[in-house]
């Protein structure tokens, strides 16, 4: 152990405590330690009384205080006293809320957390943040609605900006289109200008907006507050390359059509007057709507929003926009020639929101009519007419179309999907690969729900098309919104600071060197690639890409990653701290808790005063994937009776706040499993259980039967060994 | 359906009686799309163009009475209108069944008013094309005898002879009343709506109401031969209708034809007619602590709802509460009661429609209403629309169930009660 550190003890009587449980014999309890300078109680320690805490620090130059009071996740800035190290013990929410009053489990629960907390004093330091050379500016790549978007919010908020696009004129796709559907529910219009020319001149006139047209990224290295970007040009400078120094990067390199093979089956490609929904903004752009083979006008057309049986592609990408396109684009053909008719057939109508009263303003339309059913075939007369039959139509019969032209509807492919062709757009030059991580369908994007336009690469942030599919209006709300992320970031690595999830966070992993056998498991495991290698194959950490997550940590075979103030040792010595006695009334039950989720629904169990078991230790960890094995292992073979691991879902709905750990954890376990068997232990011992935050009424039962189950098998014949 | 489901300019030769099934199950050639905005905009002038919203969930024919039997009503016909298919709508048997119950539009999430948009299809069709044969006969009745029985309009008050009370009739009082009382027609002719009517008067006697009757200046409202695409028979009565009550001088209105009630207070005050109106379960619902009413014998009684009572004009308790009002009898419910009640059949001119109707679906819907109501184990089928009785009575026997359960007029019932005080 390492020497002790001046240490005080503040235990807290407020909210109930002190009528729990016996504080004045917890105090007893460290009497005669080496590590406790200070000993003290309070009604109220978040009162008055913090100024006690402030003031022994100061007098008795104290480098960490243990408070024993109310959870960690509450009072954080009443209890931050700079230079020494706060450790929380959570009497408040997870025992006297939660357990029987006077009762003697429940003074044990107290008093062995009491001592995991002055326990982990003694393996945790204060953190000294990462600095480096740093830019505070943004890098937004690809000029369309949301890039555009989101180069002006960040000039907006004060940040330099360079902004490229690899075509020679800003605007993206949204320069090829005609109109757009209104962008308000107010519907004074049936059609709206697209507004891009605003914007463009906005973004082009901003004096921090720097606009490199026909230029892409050809590499890109670095770490929040320091991205190396080689952009490469068509036009400019002799070579046409140039590196760039950005402090966060927008990735808004928009969608595709997707490929004109998928609707070969419409006749796209063969027949003549058969066209996508992008040329028929080329044909809107140039006035009336004439058909292709003989340029005479369409009075009769057909728009297919292909979101039939075989049109998985489509649909996949679809979204609300295919559907709203179709019903544009017949508006298009009315707005054209009045006595013009249009079919518009579809499977189901996606229109979301105030969507719905576009649907329903275009049905009122009595030229344009809504066809419900799958096209079976499109096929073409001698006269360029074409003949359209829909099958499975609500009618029970089948249907037949005569039209001049038909719009095969075409959905966006965002440019990050793995078989679009497209050249991977932002070459990143990590160890884990030149492209960001991708998330459902090729989109850029992690959790949706906890952390939109977060990507897997700290400090790179998708909006628009390529972060899902939207329309004009949602993309350009994705460009500001993902602008305010990577202001953020910028300001946040700036400090040497984490951003999302454990946001502020300052302590980076470490890794002792000298025992690490270059095995590289730490640089695939992390999900934010934040490990490079060097020379030598040893890990090296960027620390402004680190989440601080220490998923690296659960996977070193050799535990020589640490954080200052997060450990394999500290976790150790805190379970180590819990007291086995060896009757068999007291079992002994080892949670260890993920913060994100479970840990929370525990303490909520407490606020809702729901009772659970005394035997259980919880043991909070960063997520569950920050467990290494042997720390199970470890507490199964001193004598704990059970393990379990609580915490988020893992799979394909995922929901750890770091993307895989529960999912690593599983494979962990094997190693948990084996180990077992060796020392000829029941595998139910340890237990992986996923709940989430709003779990809080389920967990006693939950909790509840895996006690049951362990205690089913019996004492740990490991006790007392 | 035509077999020949092109659109063609055969408007006026379609022949109804050719089409046996309304059902689209067999195989049939692609049906050509070639929509007449013209007929759109026709049919969007009678019944406005709430229909151009339907979006085709199905939850109309979901909750239609017939969608058992696999008619596809009425979503099928809304997308015809949708699509300006003037032969596909105007030649589907379907047009013809559908009772304007209005469940469907009570639960269309896009509000269309299919009802009205069926009668308006209806009377487009009435225009060009010929109906089914007992429908005409009702209409032509109904024009010459202002009644859809075709009885003499002179026998129009012969029913009160036999109340074995005084039934005053307005043009002999020669002075204002407080109730004047609409009998229509099922009441005024049909036998068993005479002893209903008969039992209303006894009521109203015991009761010391000052009131009167039209006799003879009365006429058919005929709400339903609008619903059935006589908008003009309709309004001729209506015309009529109105200038008979303009002579009088009443305070209220009471009717005890639910049709009737519907037209006089929603559609009359378009027509210059206003009146305060009440059915007459309303009426009497107000006066129960006045009635004595003596027990009758132990009985389970179940009430059905009228379509255009409950769902259409939103009473549901005043029939209930008079029910309740009864020593002796025990109310139960059926499935299908209140806003979700089931058509009897009668509406919307199913009820000379009968033979038309039975050609097109196995059961008739009193048929699987009355089972519904047998199997609540009730003994007394209660109803308060004078198309009910009759189409019950009948539906008990075809079903076999008239040893299980009668049907009975909730004034037949009072009436009852009110002698054995």
């Amino acid at each position: 152990m390492s020497p002790t550190k001046r240490t005080g003890l503040y235990l807290c009587k407020g909210c109930g405590i002190g009528e729990c449980v016996d504080i004045d014999s917890l105090a007893e309890l460290s009497e005669g330690t080496d590590e406790l300078a200070v000993v003290r109680t309070s009604s109220a320690f978040c009162l008055e009384d913090a100024k006690l805490i402030a003031s022994d620090i100061d007098s008795d130059g104290l480098k960490a205080v243990v408070i024993a009071a109310c959870s960690p996740r509450v009072n954080r800035q009443v209890f931050n006293f700079g230079t020494a190290k706060v450790e929380r013990v959570n009497l408040r929410e997870q025992v006297a809320w939660s357990h029987r009053p006077g009762e003697e489990a429940t003074q044990e629960l107290a008093a062995d957390l009491v001592r995991m907390g002055i326990a982990a004093s003694q393996h945790a330091s204060q953190a000294t943040p990462f600095t480096q050379d740093h830019e505070r500016t943004v890098l937004v790549v690809g000029a369309g609605p949301a890039g555009l978007e989101a180069a002006v919010a960040s000039a907006e908020a004060g940040y330099e900006v360079t902004v490229i696009d690899r075509e020679p004129q800003p605007g993206g796709l949204l320069a090829k289109l005609y109109r757009c559907w209104p962008s308000q529910p107010n519907l004074s219009s049936a059609l709206e200008d697209s507004g891009l020319g605003v914007l463009v001149d906005k973004a082009s006139s901003h004096p921090r907006i720097t606009m490199l047209t026909s230029t892409t990224v050809e590499a890109l290295s670095g770490e929040p507050g320091r991205f190396i970007a080689t952009l490469s040009s068509a036009a400019n400078e002799p070579g046409g390359h140039r590196q760039i120094i950005a402090g966060a990067v927008v990735m808004a390199t928009g969608a595709k059509p997707v490929a004109p093979e998928s609707f070969a089956n419409y006749g796209l490609g063969t027949l003549d007057n058969v066209i996508t929904s992008l040329e028929m903004e080329e044909l809107a752009l140039q006035g009336a709507i004439r058909r292709p083979s003989d340029g005479r006008e369409a009075l009769r057309v057909a728009i297919l929003a292909c979101d039939g049986p075989n049109d998985e592609r489509n649909l996949a990408y679809g979204g609300n926009v295919t559907s709203m396109v179709a019903l544009k684009q017949a508006v298009y053909v009315h707005k054209s020639n009045p006595d013009a008719q249009v079919f518009l057939v579809y499977k189901d109508m996606q229109t979301p929101g105030f969507d719905e009263l576009y649907y329903r303003f275009v049905q009122h339309e009595r030229s344009i009519f809504l066809v419900r059913g799958s096209v079976s075939s499109v096929t073409e007369q001698s006269d360029g007419t074409l003949g359209v039959t829909v099958r499975d139509s609500v009618l029970a019969t089948d249907l037949s179309l005569e039209v001049d032209l038909v719009v095969v509807d075409v959905a966006m492919e965002p440019t990050s999907a793995p078989d679009t062709g497209e050249s991977v757009p932002l070459h990143l030059n990590y160890l884990q690969g030149d492209s960001v991580p991708l998330g459902r369908e090729g989109f850029v994007d992690s959790n949706f729900v906890c952390f939109p336009f977060e990507t897997r690469r700290t400090g790179i942030y998708a909006a628009g098309t390529v972060h899902r599919s939207q329309d004009v209006a949602a993309s350009r709300r994705d460009g500001e919104a993902a602008a305010l992320k990577a202001v953020q970031v910028v300001e946040r690595a700036a400090h040497g600071e984490a951003v999302h999830p454990r946001v502020g966070e300052v302590g980076y992993p470490e890794f002792f060197m000298q025992k690490c056998t270059a095995c590289g498991r730490c640089t695939q495991e992390c999900p934010f690639g934040a490990l490079e290698l060097d020379d030598a194959r040893h890990p090296v950490i960027n620390p402004n890409r680190c989440r601080r997550c220490g998923i690296c940590m659960g996977a070193c075979p050799v535990q020589v990653i640490s954080f200052p103030d997060y450990s394999v040792d500290m976790l150790s010595a805190m379970q180590k701290a819990v007291e086995l006695p060896e009757d068999e009334d007291k079992p002994r039950l080892l949670v260890l808790a993920c913060e994100n989720d479970a840990y929370p629904a525990i303490d909520m169990m407490g606020i809702n005063r729901l009772e659970y078991s005394a035997h259980l230790r919880v043991l909070p960890v960063r997520c569950l994937g920050s467990v290494n094995a042997i720390t199970v292992t470890d507490a199964i073979q001193r004598g704990f009776d059970g393990v379990a691991l609580l915490g988020c879902k893992s799979g394909e709905d995922y929901q750890c706040h770091f993307i895989q750990g529960s999912e690593l954890l599983a494979t962990r376990m094997d190693n948990v499993r084996e180990t077992l068997g060796r020392l000829a232990l029941e595998e139910d011992r340890v237990q992986v259980l996923e709940t989430s935050i709003a779990d809080a009424r389920r967990l006693p039962e939950m909790l509840g039967e895996f006690a049951e189950s362990v205690a089913e098998l019996g004492p740990n014949p490991m006790k007392g060994f | 359906m035509p077999a020949d489901s092109t659109t063609t300019d055969s408007a006026g030769g379609h022949d109804l009686s050719s089409s046996s099934s309304s059902t689209l199950t067999e195989a049939h050639p692609p049906l050509a799309l070639r929509p007449d905005v013209g007929f759109i905009d026709r049919l969007a002038e009678l019944a406005g163009d709430s229909f151009l919203s339907c979006y085709q969930c199905g939850t109309c024919s979901v909750v239609c009475p017939f969608s058992p039997q696999g008619t596809h009503l009425p979503r099928q016909e809304m997308l015809f209108a949708q699509w300006g298919l003037e032969n596909e709508l105007l030649s589907s048997p379907n047009l013809w069944i559908c009772t304007t119950c209005g469940n469907c539009a009570r639960l269309c999430p896009r509000e269309v008013d299919i009802p009205g948009t069926i009668s308006a299809a209806r009377d487009l069709y009435v225009a060009s094309r010929d109906i089914p044969r007992e429908l005409a006969t009702a209409f032509e009745n109904t024009s010459r005898q202002g009644n859809p029985l075709g009885h003499s309009a002179r026998k129009r008050a012969d029913w009160a002879g036999n109340a074995g009370v005084d039934v005053p009739v307005m043009a002999k009082l020669g002075r204002s009343v407080d109730i004047l009382f609409f009998t229509e027609c099922y009441w005024s002719y049909h036998p068993r709506g005479m002893q209903a009517a008969q039992a209303m008067a006894r009521m109203m006697s015991a009761l010391g109401v000052d009131w009167a009757i039209l006799g003879v200046e009365e006429r058919c409202v005929a709400d339903s031969q609008r619903l059935a695409g006589e908008i003009g028979l309709f309004e001729e009565a209506a015309q009529k209708n109105i200038e008979v009550l303009g002579k009088y001088s009443f305070k209220r209105l009471v009717t005890p034809d639910p049709h009737a009630y519907n037209a006089l207070r929603n559609l009359y005050p378009s027509y210059g007619g206003s009146y305060q109106v009440q059915h007459y379960t309303q009426f009497l619902a107000e006066l129960i602590p006045s009635m004595s009413l003596g027990p009758i014998p132990q009985r389970t009684v179940t009430f059905h709802d009228p379509c255009y009572l409950g769902r259409h004009n939103g009473e549901f308790e005043a029939p209930r509460r008079l029910l309740e009002a009864i020593p002796g009898i025990s109310l139960v419910e059926m499935g299908h009661c209140r806003a979700d009640g089931y058509c009897c059949g009668g509406g919307g001119g199913g009820m000379w429609n009968s033979s038309f109707v039975a050609e097109q679906v196995d059961e008739r819907l009193a048929e699987v209403r009355i089972k519904e109501a047998v199997g609540t184990g009730a003994d007394v089928l209660a109803v308060c629309c004078p198309f009910e009785v009759s189409l019950f009575e009948d539906a008990a026997k075809s079903t076999g169930n008239d040893d299980k359960i009668v049907v009975r007029d909730i004034i037949e019932l009072l009436d009852e009660s009110l002698k054995l005080h």
